[in-house]
């Protein structure tokens, strides 16, 4: 077959692509072009891994990949986080304003009269979730200064158990010797206003009046402008102690 | 590693379709030395071709050195796996899969990053320059925009036929089919061709 730049012809439709064809040169040789990509060749061939090296790190990459992968799941699986640092720590002020009621299991757990010490309640229970599994024994050192991440996880965890002996199990004794020895043990503890609250409530749960009032008297002398004011008053009939 | 001279830039040495057999050497390194060579026979002897399939495939001039770079880096690593058959059809193949690929990239990018694909053929040049070389390079240009139209087997072969002046019997080499193939996508390809220019002339005179 000839090509249409050869043929011949008077027609001037197929002169016009005829002329462009002739006038379209072929692909110019590109010495320069052919030597600089010669030379970036015999560059990524010198900087190139070794195949094996290259399978290694692929595969160490895969495995990195697949324990974090497996990592988060457990996590989320379990509901076990990275205990926060400490400036992540909020602080131990919930919401002033009171929030609506969450579902039949918070409804059992606070009691219809004491609205104050649903604030606290609320706030344990929901921090149950980013804490360790509570432990049973008591605390063997007292809290410094400046208290780690552990040790305020630690602390709620305490905090939690006399809340569930109150509230779930009804065993006020229980709740109020957890209470005591947490109060105890972390004077400057970052949930010592709730324990406070929860104290005079296990004290009033018991029978105890005059323990409730000497409890109440306390909160309101460590807490003068606390959130739970209006509650500790209750117990102590508007007196102060200093 | 032994010296070996620079790729020759001989303009008439036209490619021969076969592979320089490799040395019956045992150890590891003689083997490498082996595929080198191959290598740079290949290399060599069709880094023009693969240039002028670049330009049939519809590649800007802008990319064709990335992509011959490209082309060469597929080509020395699968080498070794050649079954030393139709060697043009086999680094054709090559051509036409990164090209493939490169258009995906460019889609993507563009899809991405919202940026347009600028060929350097078609910046205005503000600087002086060679006429005749920016004249080839602009009816070049031209050409190419004038059967992007076309489906990617009939401008190929209408290309390398036509413009690149490469024999029935090459492109059919080349493409790995039979040779009334390749007459058949001819006549097809020059039909289409009369098309756009038709197209191409009323759209001319429609903007006079």
């Amino acid at each position: 077959m000839n090509r249409l730049r050869d043929m011949d012809t008077d027609e001037p439709a197929f002169r016009r692509g005829v002329d462009v064809l002739r006038e379209t040169p072929a692909t110019p040789q590109a010495p320069a072009m052919k030597q600089r990509v010669w030379r970036s060749l015999r560059r990524a061939q010198a900087t190139a891994a070794p195949g094996g090296l290259r399978t290694l790190v692929l595969k160490l990459a895969l495995v990195a990949i697949v324990c974090l992968g497996a990592g988060t799941a457990g996590a989320v699986l379990t509901r076990r986080w990275i205990v926060p640092a400490l400036d992540d720590v909020p602080p131990a002020t919930p919401p002033s304003t009171p929030l609506p009621a969450r579902g039949a299991e918070m409804a059992r757990l606070e009691p219809p009269a004491a609205a104050p010490a649903a604030a606290p309640a609320r706030d344990t229970l929901d921090e149950r979730r980013i804490s360790k599994p509570p432990s049973r024994s008591a605390p063997k050192k007292p809290a410094s200064a400046l208290p780690s991440a552990a040790a305020v996880a630690r602390e709620r965890t305490e905090v939690l158990d006399a809340l569930v002996a109150l509230r779930r199990e009804h065993d006020a004794v229980r709740a109020g010797g957890l209470l005591s020895r947490y109060l105890a043990a972390h004077p400057r503890g970052a949930l010592r206003e709730e324990a406070l609250v929860l104290a005079i409530e296990a004290a009033d749960a018991r029978g105890d009046a005059a323990g409730a009032q000497q409890l109440a008297q306390t909160y309101q002398a460590e807490f003068p402008t606390g959130r739970f004011l209006t509650f500790a008053r209750g117990h102590t009939g508007g007196r102060v102690s200093h | 590693m032994r010296l070996r001279p620079a790729p020759s830039e001989n303009q008439n040495d036209r490619p021969r379709l076969t592979v320089v057999a490799g040395g019956a050497g045992g150890g590891t390194s003689s083997r490498r030395d082996d595929r080198d060579a191959r290598f740079r026979d290949i290399y060599d002897r069709w880094f023009h071709d693969v240039v002028r399939w670049l330009y049939a495939l519809g590649m800007p001039s802008s990319d064709t050195e990335d992509l011959a770079q490209e082309i060469f880096l597929v080509v020395r690593r699968k080498l070794d796996g050649f079954d030393g058959g139709n060697l043009a059809g086999w680094l054709y193949r090559i051509a036409q899969l990164t090209v493939r690929d490169h258009r995906r990239r460019a889609w993507f990018k563009n899809l991405v990053l919202r940026r347009r694909n600028v060929d350097l053929a078609r910046v205005e040049m503000t600087t002086p320059g060679p006429e005749a070389r920016y004249d080839d390079a602009e009816r070049r240009r031209r050409f190419q925009a004038l059967v992007a139209g076309m489906s990617e087997k009939l401008r190929t072969t209408f290309v390398l036929f036509e413009i690149e002046g490469y024999s029935g019997e090459e492109i059919a080499r080349i493409q790995d089919v039979p040779l009334g193939t390749v007459w058949t996508r001819l006549h097809h390809a020059r039909k289409e061709f009369w098309k756009l220019l038709n197209k191409q002339r009323a759209d001319e005179e429609r903007t006079r």
